[in-house]
């Protein structure tokens, strides 16, 4: 057990007695780090229904992961509606693959979306 | 509140002094305040900075739910608690996976699946977390097994 490092506690907290949740840095416990930030837009170009966007984050294993996809347009119930967009993304231990779908109308005309995608270092799996 | 102690790191090539910057406080805003106060101007300059709380790993847990059969037109669901191991209510991200290959995230926001009529919820609760998965998809008929994994950090919600 090593006994060297770094703290820094809230500020009122005593920094040799404060419990982890009271310190803003320890640096024997592992903080939350950003491996890479990925903007982007899949699309799904007029005829087809579906797309996908595969990021490789390098890491070796799956990552917590953040993602936003913009203008979204999923109706409640996807299953049931005729017209619709709907985005998801998943994460394993060599990539995170964003995906759209789309039916009705949005096959006719094609569809485009934005994504923000936050790949962190933190070990999920 | 200002800080005059701590520590920060910046990025290469920034300057660590410009990660916090000191400007002239306006005392039409509150006649009682400093004459003077800091701003974090140029915040994502600094990869550490200990006046930010940084969000800290503690563990990861992982648990499944089995949804034991589904009929037509019917829907079926289960819960399942997992032990954070430690007291309070942890700041969390949670992941559910059908595979245990492919993670998707589990939010307040889409809790619905793209796995057909999946439904994946899970809640960090005093101590543990709780995940609860329900199956209304019409027409299937076989068992499911939802595997979930939750990110806890030290960071208490309570």
């Amino acid at each position: 057990m090593s006994n060297y490092g770094v703290k820094v506690s809230k500020v009122g907290k005593n920094v040799k007695t404060a419990a982890n949740s009271d310190l803003t840095y320890k640096s024997s416990v592992q903080s939350s780090r950003i491996q890479m930030v990925v903007n982007n837009q899949i699309t799904i170009p007029a005829g087809s229904s579906s797309g996908t966007v595969t990021i490789s984050h390098g890491l070796g294993y799956t990552p917590v992961v953040y993602a936003e996809v913009m203008k979204s347009q999923v109706l409640p119930t996807p299953s049931y509606g005729t017209d619709y967009i709907a985005c998801h993304f998943y994460a394993n231990n060599s990539s995170v693959v964003i995906k759209m779908r789309i039916a009705g109308i949005y096959i006719t005309y094609g569809a485009s979306n934005n994504f923000n995608v936050c790949i962190m270092k933190d070990r999920l799996k | 509140m200002p800080e005059s102690y701590g520590i920060k790191i910046s990025k290469e090539g920034h300057k660590v002094r410009d990660g916090r910057y000191l400007v002239n406080y306006n005392p039409y805003w509150d006649p009682d305040g400093p004459d003077k106060f800091y701003i974090n101007t140029f915040g994502d300059d600094l990869v550490l900075s200990s006046s930010d709380f940084l969000l800290k790993v503690k563990t990861v847990v992982n648990g499944y739910v089995d949804i034991p059969y589904a009929n037509p037109g019917f829907s079926f669901s289960n819960t399942i608690t997992i032990s954070t191991g430690t007291s309070g209510v942890l700041n969390m991200k949670a992941f559910y996976s059908l595979d245990d290959t492919n993670w998707y995230p589990i939010d307040d926001r889409n809790p619905a699946s793209p796995y057909d009529q999946l439904g994946v919820a899970c809640n960090s609760l005093d101590g543990r977390v709780e995940a609860w998965a329900v199956d209304w998809t019409w027409g299937v008929a076989s068992a499911r097994r939802v595997y979930i994994r939750a990110v806890l950090y030290y960071d208490r919600m309570d």
